[in-house]
This record gives C-alpha cells, sequence and structure tokens, in this order.
C-alpha cells in the first residue's frame, strides 16, 4: 500500500539528486562523482557498498552537510543543492540517525525525542512525543537518562527522535552496525515497521547485503561515488550490472570460460549461460562466469551416480571426452545446515560450491563433478569486466 | 571514514581570528617599537651579554622543564592510578603550589633556606653557620619547578583520567611488567599531554619575572622589567622582548615537531569502567615521600612562613595591609577576566577543533605566544595602543580585562578544547537537522555538554588572575590595588609581616577553584 | 498524506535562505550588545578613570546647596621631641598650628607616585581630608612611572609627578610646567631644579649599610671609593637598578669624571658584589649578615629597626669625605603642563613643603626635612647643613641615560 507512491506516474520523487559531486578537499578526487538517485514517497532505499565508497558522503550531502560542487539535490521536488544554492540543514526537514546515535548526553529520553518538535504548543509536543515513544517500544524509558539505555534501545530513541518532527525523510547511517547480531535480525524488521507506519520516506546506509536486502524497498549499489545499480533486492539479485555488484550483493567467484550456443564452458564444466546487463556474446567469445555457491552442487567425480542425492543430473554435466574433471575439492567450512567447500581447479581459480552435509564424507583433494542446480543459470560477463 | 572538516560556521571563524589578532597586538607594538630603534635595537641584540642572557634563560627552562616531568608525571600517576593513601588530600595540594604567588614563593623560599635562613637556624647547633648560597640557578630551578609542575601535573591527570584501561590490561596481558606497561603503553599514549604539560611549563618560566628575579638569575624576562623599570629609553626592552618572542615560537615549534601531526583526539574514550588501583606494597612510603616533597617545599613551607610572619606582626601590633577593599577587587578583576576570557577563547577553540590544517594551527599556535610573554610585555604594549587608539580605555577595567584575557587564553584554550574534543560532533549536526541553526546547535547541546571545562577553563583563568602582578600594577585603573599588588608593594619594602595576611587570604582565594579542578577530575575518574 | 506534509514543510524552506543571513545578523549584533554590556559593566565599576564620569561627580557637588562653603580647620600635630642634654631628658613640646582651607569645588589630583605607597600614602591621604581635594594615586617605580608619562605624553591623565629622586624628575622635564615662586622659595634652591620645573620635599642621604655581625664600625673606609679595593670581594650588596644609585653615580661622573667613576665601578664589580632588586631587600641582607655592605639610602634601615626592634643587626654608615659616596638627595614633585586642575596640583606642592608634610617626612619615614620650620628625626645623625655636606647642585642630576650605558658597559645592568 505504501509502495504505491513508488509507481506514481510522473511522480517528483521525495529526494532526488542528479549528477552530484562532492570533495572534501580541492586536491583530491571527488567523493562522489556522477551521483544519481530518486527516492519516492514512503519508500526505503538502502545504499550498499563497501566502506569508502562514498554512502556516508551521500548522506551527508542530502542531509546539508556537504556541499555539492556539481549536480543537483532536491527535497520534495524543490532544489536545495547546487554549487550556487545550499539550503541549511536545518532547513532540509530531515531526520538523521547517526551510526553514533548522537543522543543527547545531557537530555533525558523523551526530551530527546522532543527536540525537535516545533511549532506547536507544549501539550501538542508532548502527545506526539508519547505517540512517537510508544510507536518505538521505548515509552518505558521516557524519563530516563540515555547513558542508562541498551545498545538497541539507544538506537530506537535515536530513530524516534529522527522521525518525531514533521520531515520529509528519514536518514539512517550504519544503523545496525554497532549491535549485538543476535539483536539486529528482530530490529531490523521494527526499523522497517517503524518507518513505514510513520509514513516516512527513508534511505538507509549499510555495508551489509542481509540489512540491505532485509529492510529496504529497493537496494542502490554504490561503486565509486556513484549508484551502480538500483532495483528491488530479487532484480539486483538476479542479474547484477556487473561482477563488481555481484561481489556487493553476495559472496561470489568468477571463472574464467568460453560462451557457445547459450552455454558457458569452464574448466569446471559446462553450465547454462545468462548475459546480465544486455550484454550480447558471440560463440567463442571469452566470458568471466559468476559462481554462486548456493546455485552449484558437487559430487566426487568416479562415483557411479547419486544413490542419495536429492539433485538430478543433468546430461550436459556428463564429462565428456574433452573434459579432464580435475576439479578438487581445497577445503571446506562447515555451517551445520550445509558445507561449502572450496573448489579449485588447474588454473589455480576457486570457486565455492553449497551441498547438504552430506556430501562431508567427501574428502578434500578429491575430484569433483560440479553442476548448476536444476533451473539456474551461471551468469557470465564479458571478460575482464569489473 | 572520513567526517566533514568545515565544521565552524564563518561567523565563528572570524570571531576567532578577530580574537587571534588582538592577542597579537603586544607582538606587533614589539615588531614596531624594534624598527624604530632601528640601530640601537640591532647593537643591543648582537651585544655578547644578550648571548649571556640567552643562555642563561635557556638553561633555565631546560632544567625547570625537565624536573617538573620528573616530579609532575609520577604524582599524577601515583594519585590517579595507585593506592596511595591519602590520595584525595595529596591529590589537591598537589596542584596548590600553583596558587602561591612567585614572588611570595621566592621570598619565603629565600626566608626558609637563605644562607642565614630558617633551616641554618635549626642547624646551628651542629655547626653550621652558613648555608650554600641558592641563589642563581639553583634557587631559581627550585622556585620555578614549584610554580610550572602543577600545570604538567594537571594536564597530565587530565590525560590518565581518559585513558582506556583496558589498552593497559591488555599490555600486562602480552606479560609486560607493571612498570615495562607504563613505558611501552600509558607513557606514549600519554605523551602528546606531557608535550602539552611541558610546553606550559617552558612558556611560564621563560615569562616569570618575581621568582627568577628574586632569586637573582638574570633571564631574558628578568633583563626586559629591569630595563623598563630603570630605562627611560624603552628601545631596549622592546629588542629583549622581540628575542623573548623568538625564543616562545621556538619553543612551539619545538613542541610541535616532538608531536607531529599526532593529535589528541585519538581518544578510544574512558569507557565509564572504573579502574583498578595498582598496590604500591612496600613502595607506598617512597612513594609518599615523594609526592610530599613538592608539597612541603612548594605549599607548606611557604604558608608555614606567612603564618609565621603574621603571628610575628600580631605579637608587635604592626598592622597588615588593608584586605577587604584589595579582596573585592582581585574578585572582581579575576571574576571578569575568567569570564571574558572563556567567552574569547571558545570561537578559537571550536575553529582549532573543528578545522584541521593550517588555518587552525596557525591560530593554535598565535595565541600560545601570549602566553610566553611577561605581563610587562602585554600590558606595556597595550598602554601604547590604548593611548595612541583607545584612549577611553587607558586606565580602565576593560583594558585590564584585555590584557588578562591576551595572558590567559592559551590556558583557557587548552581546557575548552579538551573539552570540546570528547563531544561527538554528531551531536550538533543531529540538532540540525532536527531543525535548529548551527548557532542554537551549538547553544542548546554543545554548550551544555562542554559546561564542565567552561567552568574549569574559567577557574584556571580566575586563580591565574587573582596572583597576576605586572598587568595589574601598569594597566590597571588608578588607586585599584589588588591582593597581589599591595601584597607586592609591601613585600617590595621588605614589610613582609605586613604581608602574611593578604598572602594568606590570596592563597586561599585561590586555593578554592583549584582544588574544585582536581575534585572534579578525582570523581570523573571513580 | 506524506506528500502533503512535505511539500508543507517545503514550503517554508524556499523562502528560508534570505532570513537565514537575517538570522545570522541578528546573532552578530546580539554577540556585539553583550561584548558592550559586559565593556560598560567593566568600565563602570571603575568610574573615576574616565573623565566623563568625574563631569557627573563634579555636578552632584555644585547640586548639594546645604554644603558650607568654606570651612577652616585647624590641623594641630604634637611632636615630641627628645633632645639629648648632658645626663638629665628634657622634653620640648612643639606645637605646629596649619591651616588648609577645603576647595569649593575641587577637580581630582591623579597622582603619579615613583615613591612607595607605604611611605607616601598616609600624607597623600591626610590631604585629601584637610583640603577636600580627591586624589588619585598610582605607584610603581621612578624610572617605570617617567617612561609612563614619556609614553603617555600630553595625554597623561597625571596632574603630579612626585619622583623618588632627581634623576626621574629630569626625564621628564619637558613635560613639567614652571612652578610659581612660592612654591620653589619653600624648598631649598640647591635641591630643586634651577629652571623651576620641579622642588624637592624632602632629603634622602646615600649611606653604607652594614653588618654589625660581620663589620665593625672602625673597619669601615673614609670614603665610598675604597670599596674598589679588592678586599672587599664578595662582601658587598647593592641593588644595580635602583633609581637612587643611579643618581649617585651619576653625582660622581660630575664629581670625578667619567674616567674615574668608570674606574670605581669596574673595581666594585671585580669585587664580585651580590645584586638586589631594590634597597629593601639589600638592608635586609646586611641584617641578616649575607652581606658585609651594601649601598643604599639611609631611611630603610630605620623601617627594619621599627619592625623588628633594635636587635636587627645592622647599621647605617655615613661616610665623612664629602664626595658622591655622603650625597644627600631629594625626593621631589613637579607638575604636568598638561593638567587640567592646576590649582589643586600648586595646593599639594605646597602643602608638601608645609609643615605638618615636612614633620611627617621627618618623623615617620625618617626623611631630612626641607622647611627650616621642621627638626629633623631624632634617631638621624645630625649632618649639619645637608646641602654643603657634598656641595652638588641636584638639578644637575638629570643624565640618567648617561649612567646607565655607563652601568651596562660595566655590566651592572643588563
Amino acid at each position: 500500500m505504501i509502495r504505491a507512491g513508488v509507481n506514481r506516474p510522473g511522480s517528483t520523487g521525495a529526494i532526488q539528486l542528479e549528477q552530484v559531486q562532492t570533495r572534501y578537499h580541492p586536491d583530491e578526487p571527488p567523493i562522489l562523482n556522477g551521483f544519481n538517485l530518486e527516492v519516492q514517497e514512503g519508500e526505503i532505499v538502502c545504499l550498499l557498498g563497501p566502506s569508502g565508497v562514498g554512502k556516508t558522503t551521500a548522506l551527508r550531502v542530502i542531509a546539508g552537510f556537504e556541499r555539492v560542487i556539481n549536480g543537483y539535490v532536491r527535497l520534495g521536488g524543490h532544489l536545495v543543492g547546487s554549487p550556487f544554492i545550499h539550503v541549511p540543514p536545518h532547513e532540509r526537514d530531515l531526520g538523521l540517525v547517526f551510526q553514533s546515535y548522537a543522543l543527547f548526553p545531557h537530555l533525558t529520553v523523551a526530551q530527546n525525542v522532543q527536540f525537535g518538535i516545533k511549532d506547536a504548543t507544549d501539550r501538542e509536543k508532548r502527545a506526539r512525543t508519547l505517540e512517537i515513544l510508544e510507536m518505538c517500544g521505548i515509552s518505558e524509558y521516557a524519563d530516563g537518562g540515555v547513558h542508562e539505555l541498551s545498545g538497541g534501545e539507544q538506537q530506537r530513541v535515536a530513530l524516534a527522535r529522527a522521525i518525531a518532527p514533521e520531515s520529509v525523510a528519514v536518514l539512517l547511517d550504519e544503523p545496525f552496525s554497532n549491535l549485538d547480531p543476535s539483536l539486529v535480525t528482530q530490529l531490523r524488521r521494527q526499523v522497517k515497521e517503524i518507518i513505514h507506519e510513520a509514513g516516512k520516506t527513508a534511505i538507509l546506509v549499510t555495508h551489509d547485503r542481509e540489512t540491505a536486502f532485509l529492510t529496504s524497498d529497493r537496494v542502490a549499489v554504490m561503486r565509486s561515488g556513484r549508484v551502480a545499480q538500483i532495483g528491488t533486492a530479487e532484480e539486483v539479485y538476479a542479474q547484477p550490472e556487473s561482477p563488481h555488484v555481484a561481489r556487493t550483493i553476495g559472496r561470489s567467484s568468477f571463472i574464467r570460460g568460453t560462451y557457445r550456443g547459450g552455454r558457458v564452458f569452464t574448466e569446471a564444466g559446462e553450465f547454462p549461460a545468462l548475459a546480465a546487463n544486455g550484454n550480447k556474446f558471440k560463440d567463442g567469445d571469452e566470458v568471466s562466469a559468476l559462481m554462486r555457491a548456493s546455485e552449484l552442487r558437487l559430487r566426487l567425480h568416479d562415483t557411479s551416480g547419486g544413490e542419495e542425492d536429492d539433485w538430478i543430473p543433468q546430461p550436459f554435466t556428463v564429462c565428456g571426452d574433452d573434459c579432464r574433471c580435475v576439479a578438487r575439492i581445497a577445503s571446506r567450512e562447515f555451517h551445520g545446515d550445509f558445507t561449502d567447500f572450496s573448489v579449485r581447479l588447474p588454473s589455480g581459480d576457486t570457486f565455492r560450491v553449497r551441498n547438504r552435509t552430506y556430501a562431508m564424507q567427501i574428502p578434500d583433494g578429491a575430484p569433483v563433478t560440479v553442476t548448476a542446480v536444476r533451473g539456474a543459470k551461471v551468469i557470465v560477463y564479458p571478460a575482464g569486466a569489473r | 571514514m572520513r567526517r566533514g572538516a568545515g565544521g565552524a560556521p564563518v561567523s565563528v571563524s572570524i570571531a576567532a581570528v578577530i580574537v587571534v589578532t588582538a592577542a597579537l597586538i603586544p607582538v606587533l607594538y614589539l615588531f614596531v617599537r624594534g624598527i624604530e630603534g632601528g640601530e640601537t635595537t640591532w647593537d643591543f641584540l648582537t651585544r655578547s651579554n644578550s648571548v649571556k642572557v640567552v643562555w642563561r634563560t635557556f638553561s633555565v627552562i631546560a632544567l625547570v622543564t625537565l624536573v617538573s616531568l620528573i616530579v609532575a608525571v609520577p604524582s599524577a600517576w601515583l594519585t590517579m592510578r595507585s593506592d596511595l593513601p591519602f590520595r584525595r588530600v595529596i591529590a589537591v595540594a598537589l596542584a596548590l603550589p600553583l596558587v602561591v604567588p612567585s614572588f611570595v614563593l621566592a621570598t619565603t623560599m629565600i626566608e626558609a633556606l637563605g644562607p642565614k635562613g630558617t633551616l641554618q637556624e635549626f642547624l646551628e647547633p651542629i655547626g653550621v653557620e652558613r648555608l650554600p648560597s641558592i641563589y642563581g640557578l639553583p634557587g631559581a630551578t627550585l622556585v620555578l619547578v614549584l610554580m610550572t609542575y602543577p600545570y604538567v601535573y594537571l594536564t597530565v591527570r587530565g590525560a590518565i583520567a581518559g585513558l582506556n584501561p583496558e589498552l593497559v590490561e591488555a599490555g600486562r596481558n602480552m606479560g609486560f611488567t607493571m612498570l615495562g606497561a607504563f613505558r611501552r603503553i600509558t607513557l606514549p599514549l600519554l605523551l602528546p599531554a606531557i608535550g602539552a604539560g611541558a610546553t606550559l611549563a617552558a612558556l611560564y618560566t621563560l615569562s616569570d619575572y618575581g621568582g627568577v628575579a628574586l632569586m637573582r638569575h638574570n633571564t631574558l624576562t628578568v633583563s626586559i622589567m629591569t630595563n623598563f623599570q630603570t630605562s627611560i629609553d624603552r628601545t631596549a626592552g622592546a629588542a629583549l622582548s622581540i628575542l623573548l618572542v623568538l625564543f616562545a615560537m621556538l619553543l612551539l615549534l619545538i613542541e610541535a615537531i616532538i608531536r607531529g601531526r599526532r593529535r589528541y583526539d585519538d581518544a578510544s574514550a574512558n569507557v565509564g569502567r572504573s579502574h583498578r588501583r595498582v598496590h604500591l606494597g612496600i613502595w607506598t612510603v617512597p612513594a609518599l615521600a615523594f609526592v610530599m616533597l613538592p608539597i612541603i617545599t612548594g605549599l607548606l613551607m611557604p604558608v608555614a612562613v606567612l603564618l609565621e610572619w603574621f603571628i610575628r606582626g600580631m605579637s608587635r601590633g604592626l598592622e597588615g595591609t588593608p584586605i577587604l577593599v584589595p579582596l573585592l577587587n582581585s574578585l572582581e578583576a579575576s571574576g571578569l577576566a575568567a569570564v571574558a576570557t572563556v567567552a574569547l577563547a571558545l570561537p578559537v577553540a571550536i575553529v582549532t577543533v573543528r578545522h584541521n590544517g593550517w588555518f587552525s594551527d596557525i591560530l593554535e599556535k598565535a595565541v600560545f605566544i601570549g602566553f610566553g610573554l611577561p605581563g610587562v610585555v602585554v600590558a606595556l604594549s597595550l598602554v601604547f595602543f590604548a593611548i595612541n587608539f583607545a584612549r577611553f580605555a587607558y586606565q580602565s577595567m576593560l583594558l585590564l580585562v584585555f590584557a588578562y584575557a591576551v595572558l590567559f587564553l592559551p590556558v583557557a584554550l587548552g581546557s575548552l578544547r579538551s573539552g570540546l574534543l570528547q563531544i561527538n560532533p554528531n551531536l550538533e549536526e543531529a540538532a540540525q537537522s532536527l531543525g535548529f541553526t548551527q548557532f542554537r546547535s551549538f547553544t542548546r547541546v554543545t554548550l551544555p555538554i562542554l559546561m564542565p571545562s567552561v567552568f574549569a577553563s574559567a577557574a584556571l583563568v580566575f586563580l591565574l588572575t587573582m596572583k597576576e602582578l605586572p598587568a595589574t600594577l601598569i594597566l590597571g585603573p588608578t588607586g585599584f590595588d589588588t591582593l597581589a599588588t599591595s601584597i607586592w608593594s609591601a613585600s617590595s619594602e621588605a614589610f613582609f609581616t605586613k604581608t602574611a595576611a593578604s598572602s594568606l587570604i590570596l592563597v586561599a582565594a585561590a586555593g578554592i577553584p583549584t582544588a574544585w579542578l582536581v575534585l572534579r577530575e578525582h570523581a570523573a575518574s571513580r | 498524506m506524506t506528500s502533503r506534509r512535505a511539500s508543507r514543510s517545503f514550503a517554508s524552506s524556499d523562502a528560508v535562505l534570505m532570513p537565514n543571513s537575517t538570522k545570522l545578523r541578528a546573532i552578530i549584533l546580539g554577540f556585539a550588545l553583550v561584548s558592550m554590556a559586559i565593556a560598560l559593566i567593566a568600565c563602570g565599576s571603575q568610574p573615576a578613570a574616565t573623565p566623563v564620569v568625574v563631569e557627573v561627580e563634579k555636578i552632584v557637588e555644585v547640586e548639594k546647596p546645604t554644603t558650607p562653603v568654606v570651612i577652616e580647620v585647624e590641623k594641630v600635630v604634637e611632636v615630641e621631641k627628645i633632645v639629648e642634654v648632658e645626663k638629665p631628658v628634657v622634653v620640648e613640646k612643639q606645637v605646629i598650628v596649619e591651616v588648609e582651607k577645603p576647595l569649593a569645588d575641587p577637580k581630582t589630583l591623579t597622582v603619579y607616585s615613583g615613591r612607595s605607597k607605604s611611605l607616601v600614602d598616609p600624607i597623600l591621604r591626610e590631604f585629601e581630608l584637610l583640603t577636600g581635594i580627591p586624589i588619585e594615586v598610582r605607584y610603581a617605580g621612578t624610572g617605570e612611572m617617567a617612561a609612563t608619562l614619556l609614553e603617555e605624553g600630553d595625554k597623561s591623565p597625571a596632574d603630579v609627578f612626585f619622583a623618588q629622586d632627581p634623576g626621574g624628575l629630569g626625564a621628564v622635564k619637558p613635560l613639567f610646567m614652571t612652578l610659581s615662586d612660592d612654591i620653589r622659595s619653600q624648598s631649598a634652591a640647591w635641591a630643586s631644579d634651577p629652571d623651576g620645573k620641579w622642588v624637592g620635599i624632602s632629603g634622602r642621604a646615600r649611606v653604607i649599610v652594614y653588618s654589625t655581625e660581620n663589620v665593625s664600625e672602625d673597619e669601615l673606609p673614609e670614603s665610598i671609593w675604597d670599596f674598589a679595593d679588592p678586599k672587599w670581594k664578595g662582601r658587598i650588596g647593592f641593588p644595580p637598578t635602583n633609581a637612587s644609585f643611579h643618581v649617585m653615580v651619576t653625582a660622581m661622573r660630575l664629581d670625578w669624571g667619567e674616567e674615574k667613576t668608570k674606574q670605581w665601578l669596574e673595581g666594585v664589580m671585580a669585587n664580585e658584589p651580590i645584586f638586589y632588586a631594590k634597597n629593601t631587600p639589600t638592608v635586609a641582607a646586611a641584617g641578616a649578615g649575607e652581606v658585609d655592605v651594601g649601598f643604599v639610602n639611609h631611611y630603610y634601615l630605620h623601617r627594619f629597626l621599627a619592625e623588628e626592634g633594635p636587635e636587627f643587626a645592622a647599621r647605617n654608615y655615613y661616610t665623612p669625605s664629602n664626595d658622591a659616596g655622603s650625597l644627600v638627595m631629594a625626593a621631589g614633585a613637579g607638575i604636568l603642563a598638561s593638567t587640567d586642575a592646576q590649582e589643586e596640583a600648586e595646593r599639594l606642592l605646597k602643602f608638601l613643603l608645609g609643615v605638618t608634610a615636612q614633620q611627617y617626612f621627618a618623623t615617620k619615614t625618617h626623611e631630612y626635612p626641607f622647611n627650616p620650620a621642621v627638626q629633623q628625626s631624632e634617631y638621624l645623625p645630625d649632618l649639619g647643613d645637608i646641602g654643603e655636606r657634598f656641595d652638588i647642585d641636584l638639578g644637575l642630576l638629570d643624565d640618567l641615560a648617561g649612567t646607565q650605558k655607563l652601568l651596562q658597559e660595566v655590566g651592572a645592568l643588563p
């Protein structure tokens, strides 16, 4: 229901950045360069990327703490940032949740939340504060100091403070990075619910793909100061625009191969191929194949066939005459429900294959046959693409 | 990940530049005077006598700084991190020599330890006719060490309080002995604070007059003061003052080189964990003796001599110098100085903390030169400035308070800076994102959190102003006697018994904020 | 719903660019106001320092109709003088009657004093009490005050300069007005400026203070010249920065000539004297036996005797030879030409030379009075006609700069 706004025709977008360039120091390369992003009202967009890629800078540009030297920043259709116009942070009507939470240590929880509520009588302010505290499930701490709270509670106070004023959007900088992992799963869902319930647009910055997938409506994968790909989690996962994006959204390995007739032939065998990002390949083109552990299976090469296998051998995985079948298990990671095997090829390339635990019996160094799970395709990129 | 560098609004930067420029008026005056003097200036600077004076100044600075460190660093550690008995009282007492004016300390020290002083009287029965003279380098060093080690002591204490105890535990875990852990981990982490304290000590030594003059060690400042007091032509004094400014710059340069590009703000902040104190065991007695030595010579002995004078004066029915009016004047001047100095230091502190780079470096260094200038140089240049450009302010409280601000800006700055560094800059940004202007964010969020530091720096300025002498003498409104000036004028006439009561009150009045400063830190570190 | 909210809040933010800068201006204005307020408080706390406020005080005085315009005050000073006549002690009572008329509308007098507060404050307060003329005094060293006056020039707030010695007075001579004859006639001519720019107020003798523990009076030489002898090595103390010492050296230069004076100074310096900051610590050091002899003014000893009693182990020695070592100098005063209170200033000078003040200087600070009606302190030796003791015109002793240069050459001054 809330996402209805996303596809509304002609919408100007709650937050819009166009060809934004910014830098900290004239002698240094720009942190953001040609950064484009459009976030619709009521939508949660996640900026995903490794550290140093400019995620936090992008957030600070939107919040108004950094000036742009090129491009435009619009909030609710109004120009707030350009080389010539800079609306200061306090006039941008945005709520910010800092990585460090930045709760005011000299104020109580309620005072923190009430801090940004303006243009209201004291009674209205109190009512609004209570409502928000309730919504965030922290009303019992209202009159306590912020030091007495646990990390997760501080996190929710910070969020409550950011959504309490009538703001255009909420910006969250690495909101879960300082928290205990066991708390994070639950908090991710809560934060998403609170933001949607409050009817806020939100941009969330994270380096953690799980957070990005679980918290956001759309994911924007960043690469060296710009957005490399944006879309729903499923879209981005299904067709990563580049090897870089693929690596950002999941553990991935690449091996060399040759494209021929909709298939890719590699040292590890032959797989159905999918050309991502609109690439067109001719037969015989050198390609780079994305080997995703969860879409591959392996079995011992010399055994006669899978007695307990839950996978169905495909005709094209049968080793032909030219296949030397020398993929070998290099090491393994035991996860309980499954085991990740690291498979080494003669050329030295390695990739991972995820199997159910029964395959534990295969010893290290054993030759194996690798196949794709049913229906899966190996995504291929032009050789040398990054 | 980098945070934005442009932390301070333009208006604050402008205010900071104005403050620093104003603080540099005295230096400017000196160069104008020196250039006016032309050949005379040059002759004076190149005399062989000047070389001797520079050498004497250098030797006393080096010696005082070194001994101050030897006294202060272990004292700070012992009172903060060991199970030394009575450490609360000792912690306060160790800081208190700060409140004894150097001329009072030197006078009482001569009375007690002079060739024919009290100590000699005690030793007379065992045949000691005359003690070796304490005048010259040894006496000057003794007095100045007692005057300056509290600067190092207080800064190092502050740094120890902010130290993460886990770091030391990690070191001990890696197999270092207690001493090894101190040397390899604690000491390097304290190095910036030690450097800052040592710089303050060196600059104070450079600027002190009363102590070295009474101990007859002719440093640059004594030469300057002598020239200003005796000579009608002030060119020579200005020439020597230029030498002094160069000296101060050299000291700051040395500190900058030693410190390198390291900054104070590494603060892997003390996470509020309580520290386990180191058990001293058989070392308790030597440690007690070590910390008692400066307390006895720097605090108890002068107070005892003052009390003796007081009783002697009472028994002879001699009238002391008046107390009430000078006390009120002292409180008024010190209070105004504290408020004004902190207000002026605040923008400079913000700019130097929130900006990195040459701009803030220059501002910071420029302010520190003022601390190395003797009060007399600052005062006389302000006389010149006021007569020619601000006649309305001449001999008014306004100019006097401004002089105090120039003299003590660096001190106020130090405490404000360390306070600001501990405040997460995100706090102010959070307030801005909640619709408050940069200025309002500062007043609503940063300032309330900064308040303890503001009070601390005001207290420091207050107590330094209480005992300030030359600037008060030269710039004070006519007839404006403070405790320090009335003590000085009576003691320079050798009416020591008359000064006893005033001196004791001065020590008490300045002692209160000092005790508060130390106790506050003590509480914070527990 | 969210869209409405968003656009509402941004309707305001479009227009905020301008108001923002006015807010900034308001803040700066606020800062300025606060700092001005601080400045006003600071000024207001010392109203007398600004001329404007002084005028306000004047108006208040005029508006007081009930104050009688002129009161005659009789000041009776009773002085006990002990005269030693053979065995029986005769106590003679000297009664002095002096009349001071208060001024109707007095201006505040600002006095720059090179003499210390403990010495002159009581008598200046007495003047204030008797005449109703408010006095404000700045105290500092004579040299420092002279330099300050030169710096201030004709913008000086000072009306009267009360200096410790002729050197300081000579240095600011161009800033003084010529004094009237009735002031000059009250002082001794030998102790005043020949051009009538300043007058001597009280006399002080140069003496040798000696430690009675370490030296007997017989060992002390005829003339100060003899202290250049190596036998005094390590036994001498003096304050090289003291203005009176400078005046003595100036007198030596006039009497002995530059060469001989330099010779003496070099001789004394070769004896490795101990330097003191002032006369008082020099006397204290002699009393404590730290040094055997010191070159000082005579009256400091008497204050030690008063404070510590007769057991204080030092005494004064007046060299019998008639040279610079036996110089009697004068503390003196002059009126700044830039004064706006000439009448009050003249009253002060007359008062200081009058019987009451001269009696004070004679008995309280143990100086030699210049008023012939007043007798000197009983503790001081009778030096006969002090003006004749070493016959030199004090007005000639104003080459302070030349003396300081010489002292720098021999290393006595930095």
